[in-house]
């Protein structure tokens, strides 16, 4: 079986010098979720833009389904992405835009994968909407009007439409209060077994990665510093970050 | 007949980095065979390394040295030279493991976990009940629950995946006489189907014929 995603030795280096990450290797596959740690500028969200094809490594190769497409722009990136590759970003306006209708944001991803029937693609749309557990009457309304909830389920929505083998997750619920973020977990975990999704989750609430992720990657300073089975590094960490982290965080 | 799990030297440190990175020796040299279909029962004083043994054997923590062999269906599997993916692979083939503490999803009900594991309603139902939780609490998420519910679940949840080999860490520390009664009764019916378990408690369970060996921890040591 191969990967869906794999990173492989992958180092950013920003046109400003500053290192995103370095060396980072991982790899996803299907029906497994790999969660990413770490605090702030650790490098997390770096390393999910490489997964997504939104930023091409300084060294190293990114493979989706088993080819290399390290680099790869324009339109070719745009069908590969809408084949293959659906993210959620913390914030609703990185992957939607607000003026725009739910309906309309989620069929957009669908015309971009190449999907011209009017009919097909609002049908399509529409039981994605449903699936995502939006209510039906606000299929046609704009996205500005939604509660915060509401909208990371259009960015799910919008996802997953295309049916793709991959879900990026970055911070996914933690804009969210609590119960509306237990609801949307639920939600992310129905879909994500239901559909067998290579899932990699950025998030720095290790209850959200304890519930998801089967396996675990530490990052500081743009390195991973420690990855194994999420339960032995939450459990039993042995990095000196790691311990901390955890340690701080389930004080 | 071979074991089906083998536990050869093994050695396991804490290295506590956030205090002077000061260790702490919780098992070393242990040694322990189980037999397919056996039911060993390992105490000892609090601190000797029981669960920390339990957790090696299932991986959930870091081992320094030794093996790990796990012997199932002709199949073999070397739990410390194994990857990540191939261990939770062998968990879900083989290895269930429960624990004082239940981890779930917190909105889902009893009920509906128990069914997540892939039972039906009807089974699902049966099994909460023999394990003896009122019907009352079917529906509802397990937040609310008391320790002693959250035990039940726990073990209903762990008895519910067939596994060959169960791991179980004190599950029936916080029940009632009589539900201590009902878990032994739920254990000894897996044991007639040949299903191997190594179980951490203080106390001895007094369901005849379910025990076959006693071992003992202290500081570490296996005796």
């Amino acid at each position: 079986m191969k990967p869906v995603i794999a990173l492989r030795d992958v180092t950013v280096r920003y046109p400003s010098g500053v290192f995103g990450c370095r060396e980072v290797s991982l790899d996803v596959y299907p029906g497994e979720v790999l969660g990413i740690v770490g605090e702030s500028g650790s490098g997390k969200s770096t390393v999910l833009a490489c997964a997504n094809l939104d930023i091409a490594p300084t060294l190293g190769s990114v493979e989706v389904m088993g080819v290399d497409v390290t680099g790869v722009g324009g339109a070719e990136r745009r069908a590969l992405r809408a084949k293959s590759l659906g993210i959620v970003y913390q914030t609703p306006q990185q992957g939607l835009d607000l003026d725009v209708t739910a309906g309309g944001n989620v069929a957009e991803r669908m015309f971009g994968a190449g999907h011209r029937s009017y009919q097909h693609v609002r049908a399509r749309a529409l039981s994605l909407h449903e699936a995502m557990e939006l209510p039906l009457e606000r299929f046609d309304v704009v996205v500005k009007a939604f509660s915060g909830g509401m909208r990371q389920r259009v960015q799910l929505a919008k996802a997953l439409v295309t049916s793709p083998p991959a879900l990026l997750l970055d911070e996914p619920t933690s804009g969210l209060d609590v119960s509306v973020q237990a609801k949307t977990l639920d939600l992310i975990r129905r879909i994500q077994r239901e559909h067998g999704l290579a899932t990699v989750i950025v998030s720095h609430d290790l209850a959200v990665i304890r519930m998801l992720a089967d396996r675990l990657i530490v990052m500081k300073g743009g390195r991973i510093v420690e990855r194994g089975l999420t339960d032995q590094i939450l459990g039993d960490p042995q990095d000196p970050y790691s311990q901390l982290l955890v340690s701080s965080q389930l004080a | 007949m071979k074991p089906v799990l083998a536990v050869h030297k093994l050695r396991k440190t804490y290295t506590r980095h956030l205090f002077d990175g000061r260790k702490l020796d919780v098992l070393r040299n242990i040694d322990l065979e189980l037999e397919p279909g056996t039911f060993t029962l390992l105490t000892g004083p609090s601190g000797s390394g029981k669960s920390s043994l339990l957790r090696c054997i299932y991986r959930s923590a870091a081992v320094d040295s030794g093996s790990i062999v796990v012997r199932v269906n002709g199949d073999e599997v070397d739990m410390l030279a194994a990857d990540d993916r191939t261990v939770l692979e062998t968990r879900r083939k083989y290895i269930g493991m429960a624990t004082q503490f239940l981890s779930v999803v917190p909105r889902i009900g009893a009920l509906d976990l128990v069914m997540e594991t892939g039972l039906v309603r009807d089974d699902a139902a049966d099994l909460l009940r023999a394990i003896g939780l009122s019907e009352g609490h079917f529906d509802v998420p397990p937040a609310t629950f008391s320790g002693g519910e959250r035990q039940m679940l726990t073990l209903a949840l762990t008895l519910a995946r067939v596994r060959p080999i169960l791991l179980l860490d004190e599950v029936t520390a916080s029940l009632d006489r009589r539900r201590k009664k009902t878990a032994y009764e739920a254990l000894m019916e897996r044991k007639k189907t040949g299903v191997t378990m190594l179980a951490v408690s203080h106390e001895i369970p007094d369901l005849p014929g379910l025990v076959d060996r006693v071992l003992t921890m202290h500081d570490g040591e296996l005796g």
